[in-house]
């Protein structure tokens, strides 16, 4: 790269960082503010939103301690991360089986289930949300964690989709130089493909990570115990109750952000690491 | 002619040809035969019954699809908008998606704390997402009418105008596009470092890296989106639901929003089942067409 | 083997071990978070009674500390609540059912007292009570309360709070314009016309205060003579409630609507020690009883005052609609016998002085005179005086309900797309109307053409 294509890159990120970061840093600010600070009041106008408004002043760090002691959060906490971390390692493991499949093996009807997979993303859920209800409850599963499960275990359409994709786009010849050496097609997707595929892995896990973390409605529908409610569903809780007081309600927020932003941080080191270091040549 | 009987070497040989793809695929058959294709049957069921959620369905033949293609204008007229909203979002989307991820991959320093910033917008949670947005579209003290009224004009009710409501919808929908951004940059990691190497020393220059290597190579990601693109817009609920519920004056009035009211609201699940296939059908055409396009445009490495 | 290309190739065994690893850290992970299901009853050996409800933030206490109390006052039944948040506890209830696991009691806010009974999926109170319980129930539950109540002659739910509606005027504004709380409007028009002596602009002509800004038919309709419940059926297109669409239109347009949207979008929403009412945006307010208590506990010197709406020219007086809390029972009910026990204690039935607390705390007016009359209530009424006058609109002749029936939900989206049409200017009253009951019929008749039985009204 040149020395000017770098100085337009650098200026393209910055200034295209301005819109990317007015949600959240909205979002934070608010939840430093106090109501009087947002809002109209006594024949005054509201402050017009600048970006200097932005900053707050002065600092209310009560709505902090005041979101967390509404909800369990500790507890919520605890019942996400455990079916975050199960669904993770269930649908990237699952899917990635089911995708290599797809991608890299010959069977009969193979367009055809293909097509039938995407399909059944095309359904709206509203629909099959009473029939799938009924099944879960006569295998017993209404009231547990089960139906928030066991379903990953079998592969999500979504990635299974995506990572089609990624190893159909892998070169053939280590593939090849591993069938010549006697390796089995599992232990080329284990030893070959697994290995070559770390970016579109960690696509798929903080997809799903952050789908769990959000899943609102599946612990809504299937779980009856208070103690068993996830962060998601306190967010919810919170924001019926406490509607109107937006910077509350963005304290709450932000303290339900935070994870998933320092995850994504760290995660994303795995994007770079892809085919570029790990010196493969095709 | 008659078969010839089935010798057991021909099962091998079936096996050996078959055996391992399906065993492959068999978590996700599995699941597709116990969790998913019974609901689907089900609703194809119900789309012909009258159906309130509490009642034994009863068979009303092909009424619902009749009253729903001849009796209903709100059905046209959340297609419509749905359809306005797909035209515009799945390709702006996809444009902006790749331009970010493809700025993103350069090497330059600061490269991780930029692509946090720019998938941000994602993580944050759709009721605070919501709540930023209404007062960034804010008419009276909102950011947008801010910036246009100290250029001296004066914006409008965005999310409270008929003729803007969808408008601002679309404009939200940009800062989501972090998602499909960052598996663009998972595809960018998959090309071949030699592939630049040998386009830079046959001399050619930075576009046409871009075009004959990096995108061609990116085909596979920008087909997935595509189509996860066009069943999400026929499904797309969330923000309409927070944000307008349908309004003003029905200008957001997304099918999904339609179909969640008949099914959940006005206890009408039949009804809502028979709308859910007609969509399905729509959404499998294109998504048929798009299929059926790929082999001219998606290039797959081997 | 395999990978003999890669630089950094190691034996398959390595792999191997990585992977194993790598799983027994995510089995440990897994041990160490499964969440141990915690207890849910504090008294093993009791019936359940699953309750599910909306409260949450600061109400969920107060309600659940209801709940602990009642739970404590005897020894069969164990009521464990559950909250789940009010957008979504509708379609809860309606999976649960339709699944057939439904709680035995919940309390909804939300319209559907008609559908739920038209559809069966909630059962008569008639057969959880004694015949003495009924009798007394309707003997001594103030009239507007049972109507409440009541769907086709049977009890199909227990009201847990009923809202109320009167004016709010702020005199601080009154003031400026030499109004005192002894000078109130007595009329509808004369209210109106001293809402536009309070409205201010500021230099830049933009509308920085209201004085009245009337909103919502089914609230004003009452006030008209109007209402949507006749004979038995939904009806809409009324002469009264068209003289109320008309009255809300034209203020709408004195104003303008786009600068009503502009001033209205930069206000708090509606709860909070910023809302409306507190922070000065509009001089007077027609709002519900919940008020009182939210000024007491954000801004206990506001300097406020409560009235009745006034009639309009040849309208009724101490006019509002009243919005319920029903507490349902389930069909599917695994103990509706512990759910009767339990909406007793709650809105004191044979409770009074329980209930009396309950309704201080939740700042809600009760169900029975014996209740207002009780030491908790009346404490709860020397607290706070205001409210006193919601207490004496109970007794008004001239409250409102929302539209009842199956259609219920529907009519309602209906009338707030019909009356958005109005303030817009885009529809005119007569019109507005017209259409809604167009729609109306429309779906009555795509409903009998599916075979569906259209049930609706209060016979």
């Amino acid at each position: 790269m040149t020395r000017l294509q770098r100085v337009c890159v650098y200026i393209a990120l910055i200034f295209l960082s301005i819109p990317a970061l007015l949600p959240m840093t909205w979002m934070v600010s608010t939840s430093l503010k106090t109501d009087k600070q947002v809002f109209a009041t006594e024949g005054k106008a509201a402050p017009t939103v600048s970006l200097r408004s932005l900053i707050p002043s002065p600092l209310q760090l009560k709505n902090y301690p005041d979101a967390m002691s509404t909800v369990p959060f500790r507890t919520y906490l605890r019942n996400t991360v455990f079916l975050c971390v199960v669904n993770v390692f269930g649908v990237v493991l699952s899917s990635a089986i089911v995708a290599y499949g797809f991608a890299r093996c010959t069977f009969v009807g193979k367009p055809l289930l293909f097509i039938a997979m995407i399909s059944t993303m095309a359904v709206p859920p509203q629909v099959t949300m009473v029939p799938v209800f009924a099944l879960f409850r006569a295998l017993g599963w209404y009231g547990t964690y089960l139906p928030l499960i066991v379903p990953s275990f079998f592969g999500a359409p979504f990635f299974i989709f995506l990572m089609t994709q990624f190893f159909r786009t892998l070169p053939d010849d280590m593939a090849e130089a591993a069938r010549l050496d006697g390796s089995s097609e599992w232990g080329i997707f284990l030893r070959v493909v697994l290995p070559l595929s770390r970016p579109a892995l960690a696509t798929c896990a903080i997809f799903q990570f952050m789908g769990t973390w959000n899943d609102f409605l599946g612990p809504l529908l299937y779980l009856n115990n208070p103690n068993s409610y996830t962060v998601a569903y306190g967010l919810q809780q919170f924001m019926s109750k406490n509607g109107g007081q937006w910077t509350m309600l963005m304290a709450g927020a932000t303290v339900f952000t935070l994870p998933m932003i320092v995850l994504f941080f760290f995660a994303q080191k795995t994007f770079i690491q892809g085919i570029a270091t790990t010196g493969v040549k095709g | 002619m008659p078969e010839p009987p089935v010798r057991p070497s021909r099962i091998r040989k079936w096996l050996r040809k078959n055996g391992t793809g399906l065993l492959f695929i068999s978590p996700w058959l599995v699941g597709f035969f116990c969790f998913t294709i019974g609901p689907f049957f089900s609703s194809v069921y119900l789309s012909f019954n009258s159906y309130d959620l509490v009642h034994r369905p009863v068979w009303v033949g092909a009424a619902n699809y009749a009253t729903l293609l001849h009796d209903d204008p709100m059905f046209w007229q959340s297609l419509w908008v749905t359809v306005k909203y797909a035209v515009v979002s799945v390709p702006v989307g996809i444009v902006v998606g790749v331009a970010l991820a493809i700025l993103l991959n350069t090497k330059v320093k600061g490269q991780t704390l930029f692509r946090t910033i720019f998938y941000l917008p994602s993580i944050v949670p759709a009721v605070a997402n919501a709540v930023v947005f209404s007062w960034i579209l804010n008419p009276e003290i909102g950011l947008i009418n801010g910036i246009l009224r100290s250029l001296g004009l004066e914006g409008p009710a965005w999310l409270n105008d008929p003729k803007w409501a969808l408008w601002s919808l679309m404009l939200m929908g940009l800062w989501g596009v972090g998602g499909s951004m960052v598996i663009y940059l998972a595809g960018l990691q998959d090309i071949p470092i030699h592939l630049y190497e040998a386009a830079t020393l046959d001399g050619a220059s930075a576009y046409q890296r871009l075009r004959k290597v990096t995108l061609p190579l990116l085909t596979p990601v920008i087909f997935f989106n595509l189509v996860m693109g066009i069943i999400g817009s026929f499904q797309y609920f969330t923000e309409a639901f927070i944000m307008t519920n349908g309004g003003p004056e029905g200008s957001t009035s997304f099918y999904a929003l339609y179909l969640f009211q008949r099914a959940w609201q006005y206890l009408d699940m039949g009804y809502a089942c028979a709308m859910a296939w007609i969509v399905f059908v729509i959404t499998m055409v294109i998504t048929g067409i798009v299929f059926q396009s790929q082999k001219r445009w998606v290039h797959f490495g081997h | 083997m395999g990978i003999d290309q890669s630089p950094d190739s190691r034996p398959a065994w390595a792999g191997r071990l990585k992977a194993a690893g790598a799983l027994l850290l995510v089995l440990a992970v897994i041990a160490v978070l499964a969440p141990p299901s915690p207890p849910e009853l504090h008294h093993p050996g009791r019936i359940k009674v699953i309750f599910w409800h909306a409260f949450a933030g600061e109400w969920q206490p107060i309600y659940e500390g209801m709940v602990a109390r009642f739970n404590a006052s005897q020894t069969k039944y164990e009521v464990v609540p559950v909250s789940v948040p009010g957008d979504a506890l509708t379609m809860k209830f309606l999976l649960s059912s339709a699944g057939g696991a439904t709680p035995d009691i919940l309390l909804d806010w939300d319209p559907i007292l008609g559908t739920w009974t038209d559809k069966g999926l909630i059962r008569s109170y008639d057969s959880v009570m004694s015949p003495e319980e009924r009798r007394a129930y309707l003997a001594e539950t103030y009239p507007i309360v049972k109507r409440n109540s009541m769907y086709k002659g049977k009890i199909m739910a227990m009201i847990d709070g009923l809202d109320f509606w009167a004016v709010y005027y702020r005199l601080d504004h009154l003031k400026e314009v030499g109004v005192d709380k002894d000078h109130l409007p007595k009329s509808l028009e004369e209210l109106v016309e001293l809402g536009k002596r309070l409205d201010r602009y500021d230099d830049q002509h933009r509308l920085r205060r209201v004085g009245f800004l009337p909103q919502g038919l089914v609230g004003f309709a009452p006030a008209f003579g109007g209402g949507f419940n006749k004979n038995g059926r939904i009806v809409v297109d009324t002469p009264e409630n068209l003289r109320a669409m008309q009255f809300l239109g034209q203020i709408q347009k004195r104003l303008g609507y786009d600068t009503i949207t502009r001033f209205t979008s930069s206000l708090a929403a509606d709860a909070g020690p910023n809302m409306p009412l507190i922070a000065g945006n509009y001089s007077i307010m027609f709002d519900g009883e919940w008020r009182v208590k939210q000024v007491a506990q954000y801004k206990p010197d506001l300097p406020y005052i409560v009235a009745p709406l006034p009639a309009p020219a040849g309208g009724k007086p101490n006019a509002c609609n009243t919005a319920p809390n029903y507490l349902v029972i389930p069909t599917a009910a695994k103990c509706p016998k512990g759910a009767w026990e339990f909406a007793k204690y709650c809105v004191g039935i044979q409770h009074p002085e329980e209930g009396g607390r309950h309704m201080g705390e939740m700042g809600w007016v009760p169900d029975n005179p014996s209740i207002a009359r009780s030491k908790a209530y009346q404490a709860y009424l020397r607290k706070y005086p205001q409210y006193k006058v919601f207490v004496d609109l109970m007794t008004s002749p001239n409250l409102g309900m929302f539209p009842q029936g199956s259609l219920q939900k529907f009519v309602t989206d209906e009338i707030s797309k019909a009356e958005d049409g109005v303030l817009r200017g885009t529809l005119s009253p007569e019109n507005a109307l017209k259409t809604v009951e167009t729609h109306l019929d429309a779906e009555r008749e795509r409903l009998r053409k599916l075979g569906q039985p259209v049930l609706e009204g209060r016979t």
